[in-house]
């Protein structure tokens, strides 16, 4: 074969060695024609840019081209095949000596490009890139010699070879795109290498086959032809195929609408959020991105639709690549049972309110959506955050909104915020000496307080309005919780504030990861974190440092988020990384129950991937999923509900 | 291999070309030792016989085996025969002494020795382009190549073609006759078979596919007969008998086969004729109108 491979260099030296020249050449003509403002540097890599996305590419498709063409003449036939070789090792040895000239050519560009990419948007993904660009030049080389063998002419085979390599590249492009930008929905780790081999193994059973036609002049059959034409295709047959499993796959793609656009104060949500949570939560709003609709859904699957979506749900170009849309959506709860909607597809908003019985539907329509927020409370509203100050209208229960405005930007709206959760009896505030606590007559002195501006939020917990306090004692932070009979407790020996690094849960837990624990993220010597939680459970029972090494060990999840989802009951509930239910005993963490949950839209460090996709309520959570909507209750038990 | 097995063996081949039918159930046999003529028109299919044999076409049906060997596609088979091709081609950027290195290469009992002498001998010049040759030196580089590496079976495919009357000669009564006396199982198709005369064991006619008549070359060179009758009515054509030609009512006949030469004889239709040894250029053709 080594000899075999020589000859066909030796055949196709002269090419070869014009086109390496030309690429030398390239660099100092480079030099020389360059633009005043370039640097040489850029130059050159835009020159070997031009080689990579041009040069290359044409020079594969010529020298593979030329040898496919020429190992089908006669004159080839005459010459070597009376070699006590076979005939196909011929033609492969052929296809070796063009891929070794093309990554010779292809090792000169990334020479003189200083084996590096001149690509620094795209660091993360170079390798990838090469990769990529390497496999498509093979493929390239391969598909148009064999093409060219095929028909005895090396246009026609380079024209069908690099129509063959386009449609194989073109979904294989949109899917790693899609899958980088938005979901992984299909395992890349598995199409990748099934392309590659369908590719590369297609093209050389096809070239065995058609060897064994045009050089050993065995008889065409139908079945022959149907393989040869099989086999050619099968790359790109298994590039849309798995195209379309993308398309069908996003098409079921669920994810909860939340607020994409949170404000830097959004102190609305905690302060209104411990007595809207537990209603609020009953109700999950969903969205379907492929087709851009939207609805809220209930556990038992019933639906209320606040956006229809598309008016043509399947575009044509969606089957080349499926586009999605998302959006932002923030809503309150009134007592009454009916919601408001701060909604907000792509280009545009409205404001809606409604209920699942009578359905939603539009009040007001916002057209910058993005920089508001919903106030909840006993009088609903809306803040607007415009370039000249702060604006606020009360929800329009009849009528357009009437907007006033509430603060300059220099003063902010958190003045107006605490007038109207005071007002309401949802938040406490601190006196001017800042260690004193009031609400509603009530006080409580908590030494060393970290008083703010901002209104402490209350949460409601089974005996009653309960404040959260961080303080300084010492300089080591402790927590305060102000309890409704007068006391002031340190709960926690970290620092904890609710409109900071504290959640709430529906069923009225309070929860927060310990800063300690998480110090260690990043460090090479830390190869798995466990987050410690410190938790106030809806019965006012504080817990500390709890740790969630073993759920972590048990489950795999060494690089995800672990939330706490429900506390009570002598349990935890926690969603270890969208992937997991857990149930492990307050007294003993290692007491542990875990159930799998159904796959939900993935993108690492991506939004939506991580928020809301599992929601709790008082009953058990929602699992927006990429198959459709799921309720699990409490015990790990399941159904699709969408 | 066992020593007294056929060298080559054919049964039942089929080969098409399209609709074309070349070999339809050939069965063929070569023993060791042996040098077989294959006689027959342009496009009968003796080039297509020999490259089935060589591994280089697939049959359609039917089987092979040489020296031993199945034809698998794998190339195998041609390093153990030596072919001479109808028209040889070498690769024009090479040197005739960069040919046989690389043909070298290739075949595992290669002599070096003996291709240098065999270049001598035909007086090829080693350091000649082999773009640059004619067809006759072309062709005794292929005679060089077929012959370096010491088959045990050659076929040659029109062999002194191209060639001029000294060279020809030379390999006829040279090489050839040196090969066949070293035992070697030689195939030859040759246009010329007159010439081949004295080498050849066996001839074969091969017509319309098939091995039409098989003999052995001293039946060809001693009963095969031409007789010249003069009658009104040409004598019917049967077999062992063909006509040569007719002028007037003087018709020539070859006869194959003393016996069948007595035969018409007894039956009283040569009465009268002339009878002679038909010349081996003559008998040959007869052959293969036969």
């Amino acid at each position: 074969m080594k000899n075999l491979i020589k000859l066909q260099l030796k055949k196709s030296f002269l090419s070869f060695a014009v086109i390496l020249g030309a690429i030398f050449a390239s660099v100092p003509l480079a030099l020389w024609v360059k633009a005043a403002a370039m640097t040489p540097r850029e130059a050159i890599n835009l020159a070997m840019l031009y080689w990579a996305a041009a040069g290359i590419p044409l020079t594969a498709l010529i020298l593979s081209g030329i040898a496919g063409a020429e190992a089908a003449r006669e004159q080839a036939r005459t010459t070597e095949q009376p070699l006590p070789v076979s005939q196909y090792g011929l033609l492969l040895s052929s296809l070796a000596a063009v891929l070794l000239e093309l990554g010779v050519l292809i090792l000169a560009v990334y020479a003189i490009l200083g084996f590096n990419l001149p690509l620094e948007t795209l660091s993360k993904i170079q390798e990838e890139i090469l990769r990529l660009y390497i496999f498509s030049m093979v493929y390239l080389s391969f598909y148009s010699f064999v093409l060219s063998y095929a028909f005895g002419n090396g246009i026609a085979g380079a024209m069908t070879g690099a129509a063959a390599v386009a449609f194989t590249l073109y979904p294989f492009v949109t899917l790693s795109v899609f899958q980088q930008l938005a979901f992984e929905l299909v395992p890349m780790w598995f199409i990748k290498p099934a392309v590659s081999a369908a590719a590369l193994a297609g093209g050389a059973l096809a070239l065995k086959l058609l060897s064994g036609v045009t050089d050993r002049k065995a008889a065409w059959t139908a079945s022959k032809l149907a393989a040869v034409v099989i086999l050619l295709a099968a790359a790109p047959l298994a590039s849309f195929s798995s195209l379309a499993w993308l398309i069908l796959k996003a098409r079921s793609v669920t994810l909860p609408v939340t607020s994409m656009f949170a404000s830097p104060y959004a102190v609305d949500k905690h302060l209104y959020a411990s007595r809207d949570i537990k209603e609020a939560s009953r109700l999950l709003l969903v969205q379907r991105p492929f087709y851009g609709d939207a609805f809220f859904i209930d556990k038992e699957g019933n639906r209320s639709m606040i956006d229809a979506g598309r008016k043509t749900p399947e575009p044509g170009l969606s089957y080349l690549f499926p586009g999605l849309t998302f959006a932002s959506a923030e809503s309150v709860t009134l007592p009454s049972g009916d919601r408001w909607v701060l909604y907000m597809p792509q280009g545009g908003g409205r404001l809606m309110t409604g209920n699942m019985k009578t359905g939603f539907a539009a009040r007001a329509e916002v057209k910058h959506g993005w920089r508001m927020d919903l106030l909840g409370g006993k009088e609903p509203g809306i803040i607007d955050r415009r370039d000249d100050g702060y604006y606020y209208s009360s929800v329009p229960r009849n009528g357009a909104l009437n907007w006033k405005q509430i603060g300059t930007l220099k003063d902010g709206y958190l003045s107006f915020l605490g007038d109207k959760y005071s007002r309401e009896g949802a938040a406490a505030v601190f006196r001017k000496d800042r260690k004193t606590l009031e609400y509603r007559g009530r006080t409580w002195t908590i030494p060393g307080a970290m008083a703010s501006r901002i209104p402490v939020p209350g949460i409601e917990l089974a005996d009653g309005m309960n404040f959260i306090v961080p303080a300084e004692i010492n300089k080591k932070a402790v927590t305060y919780l102000c309890r409704p009979n007068g006391k002031a407790e340190p709960i926690w020996p970290e620092y904890f504030r609710l409109t900071q690094n504290l959640s709430l849960t529906p069923d009225g837990a309070v929860w927060g990861i310990g800063i300690k624990s998480l110090r260690s993220y990043g460090s090479p010597a830390v190869k798995m974190i466990s987050p410690e939680f410190y938790i106030l459970t809806a019965e006012g029972t504080p817990l500390s440092a709890v740790n969630t090494r073993g759920i972590m060990e048990r489950t795999g999840v060494t690089n995800g988020e672990i939330r706490l989802l429900k506390a009570g009951g002598g349990y935890l509930w926690f969603n270890a990384d969208n992937r997991y239910l857990v149930r492990a005993g307050i007294k003993n963490m290692e007491e542990l129950r875990i159930w799998r949950l159904p796959a939900v839209p993935r993108k690492r460090d991506y939004y939506y991937a991580r928020v809301g996709a599992v929601s709790p309520s008082p009953d058990g959570i929602f699992v927006a999923a990429t198959d459709g909507v799921y309720f699990m209750d409490w015990e790990g038990k399941g159904k699709k509900i969408y | 291999m066992k020593e007294n097995d056929p060298v080559i063996t054919c049964k039942g081949l089929v080969k098409n070309f399209g609709s074309k039918k070349v070999l339809d159930g050939l069965d063929f046999k070569a023993a060791p030792g042996e040098v077989i003529g294959i006689l027959g028109r342009n496009g009968s299919g003796k080039s297509t016989l020999f490259k089935v044999v060589l591994d280089l076409i697939a049959p359609d049906s039917g089987s092979v085996s040489a020296l031993g060997l199945t034809p698998d596609g794998s190339g195998k088979l041609r390093g153990l025969i030596g072919y001479v091709p109808e028209k040889p081609s070498f690769h024009g950027f090479m040197t005739v002494e960069e040919v046989l290195a690389f043909r070298a290469s290739f075949f595992s009992g290669w002599d070096k020795a003996k291709a240098a002498e065999l270049c001598k001998t035909l007086g090829l010049d080693a350091s000649a382009k082999a773009g640059d040759l004619s067809k006759g030196t072309a062709a005794k580089l292929a005679w060089v190549c077929a012959a370096a590496h010491n088959p045990k079976l050659l076929l040659l495919d029109e062999p002194t073609s191209g060639l001029d009357y000294l060279v020809r000669d030379h390999i006829l009564n040279g090489l050839i006759s040196e090969l066949a006396e070293g035992g070697r199982t030689i195939i030859i198709s040759n246009h010329r078979m007159g010439e081949m005369g004295g080498l050849l064991d066996r001839v074969c006619v091969l017509k319309d596919g098939k091995i039409s008549s098989d003999h052995k070359a001293d039946f060809i060179k001693t009963e095969t007969y031409k007789v010249t009758v003069r009658e009104e009515a040409p004598l019917p054509e049967e077999p062992g008998v063909k006509a040569i030609s007719r002028a007037g009512s003087v018709s020539e006949l070859a006869v194959f086969g003393r016996e069948k030469l007595q035969e018409l004889k007894n039956s009283g239709k040569i009465s009268g004729a002339e009878i002679s040894v038909l010349d081996l250029d003559s008998a040959f053709k007869a052959l293969l109108g036969e």
